[in-house]
């Protein structure tokens, strides 16, 4: 599970210093172990984005703070594939270690 | 969708537009068709050109309906130039389609051919002599998805011919060339230019030194590449060439280059109908306008 491009994606993200939630089917396979995601979704808190922007740009991807704030919900696209981008308020997650970097994963919401 | 043809309204009306311009069958300019498709259509010819492009270029459809003369861009996502620098005429298959459209001749399987993927729908395309041929002969199989753009295509294959809705993974082709790898297809909606720079942004990291100030730039563990060069030109296509490590596994190496986006993309897809049924169901009515077709791409 640890090779796929869209966890590789959070975890170069994290190592890097951006502080967000996994969220989607991502976080459905992190913390349920099935599906097959296509991309990777985040949600990123307000004072954080200046931290994502700083790591996406350190992979070679374009994205601006003011972009993202003004937009809310933004695409990346990077070498590891699509990156939504969702500003919003972090939603509860749990933490969940992949090749020894600790993700924040969504909870999944109740029915 | 049109029943004669399957192309949508919009393409429908810039086909009819360029025969009404271009009557004699010379070329006119593309902005004097977005204009008349305005003013016929009220569509207007910013959303217009993009469509209009669609329908000339060789890397979006199997069989392109117009023939466009200019810059229309390039496969390696060049934009084209402004529709007053381009000029079009209808190619010999937009000619059947619009003659379908107008009932002179039977249904053309336009849309059993190029789908509905090169417009960013969820039909991929098939090899045009595969179709035709199938419905010539009554048969329930025309292979398994081909793209104009070559490239491969892989996934649920059966899943999707059986009309299920399925992920498929859309790859380059990539070639060893002595010691090196070169990419010389990119598939339908992967933007080639953007390769070398993905290439390379999954091939190098930053580190910060050990006070954590400043960073520099080392090679990622597991990388196998050493530089990549983009030899594309217009003449002889897409040649993305990847130098690796001297004595690299070649095999392992294309394994790492595949895992780069957009090396490899994915699309959901799913046909109207299992292809099978498609073919079966697919209304010939006198069968002229398959004929027709079937003359066309005759080589």
């Amino acid at each position: 599970m640890g090779d796929r491009r869209e966890l590789l994606l959070a975890v170069e993200l994290t190592r890097l210093g951006a502080g967000f939630v996994v969220v989607g089917g991502t976080a459905r396979l992190l913390r349920q172990g099935y599906g097959d995601p296509h991309d990777l979704d985040v949600v990123v808190a307000d004072c954080d984005v200046t931290g994502l922007v700083a790591a996406l740009r350190l992979l070679g991807a374009t994205a601006t703070d003011e972009a993202l704030r003004r937009c809310r919900d933004v695409r990346v696209d990077t070498a590891w594939g699509p990156l939504d981008v969702f500003v919003a308020r972090r939603p509860v997650a749990l933490t969940v270690r992949v090749d020894g970097v600790d993700l924040a994963v969504a909870v999944e919401r109740a029915a | 969708m049109s029943a004669p043809t399957g192309l949508g309204p919009v393409e429908v009306a810039l086909v009819d537009a360029v025969d009404l311009l271009a009557r004699d069958g010379e070329p006119v300019r593309c902005s004097d068709v977005l204009a008349a498709v305005e003013d016929r259509a009220g569509i207007g010819p910013r959303y217009a050109w993009l469509v209009l492009v669609d329908l000339g270029v060789a890397w979006r459809r199997h069989l392109p309906l117009v023939e466009l003369y200019g810059n229309c861009g390039s496969a390696l996502g060049d934009p084209p130039a402004e529709p007053a620098y381009v000029e079009t005429r209808l190619s010999p298959v937009g000619v059947l389609a619009l003659a379908a459209e107008r009932g002179d001749i039977g249904p053309v399987p336009l849309d059993l051919v190029d789908g509905s993927l090169y417009r960013g729908g969820r039909v991929p395309p098939f090899d045009p002599a595969r179709v035709v041929g199938a419905l010539l002969a009554g048969a329930t199989d025309a292979g398994e998805p081909v793209l104009p753009t070559g490239g491969t295509v892989d996934g649920d294959l059966d899943g999707l011919l059986a009309g299920r809705p399925v992920r498929l993974t859309l790859g380059c082709t990539i070639r060893p060339e002595g010691g090196r790898l070169v990419i010389t297809e990119v598939p339908l909606g992967a933007e080639a230019n953007r390769i070398p720079s993905a290439v390379v942004d999954r091939s190098r990291q930053f580190e910060r030194d050990p006070a954590g100030r400043g960073h520099h730039v080392v090679r990622r563990h597991g990388s196998p590449v050493v530089d990549v060069f983009d030899e594309s030109t217009a003449r002889d296509g897409i040649r993305i060439v990847v130098q690796l490590d001297p004595g690299t596994d070649l095999l392992a190496a294309r394994d790492w280059l595949r895992d780069v986006w957009p090396v490899t993309i994915h699309a959901d897809c799913r046909l109207p109908a299992s292809m099978a049924e498609r073919l079966t169901a697919w209304d010939r009515r006198d069968g002229t306008g398959l004929r027709a077709l079937a003359d066309l791409l005759k080589p």
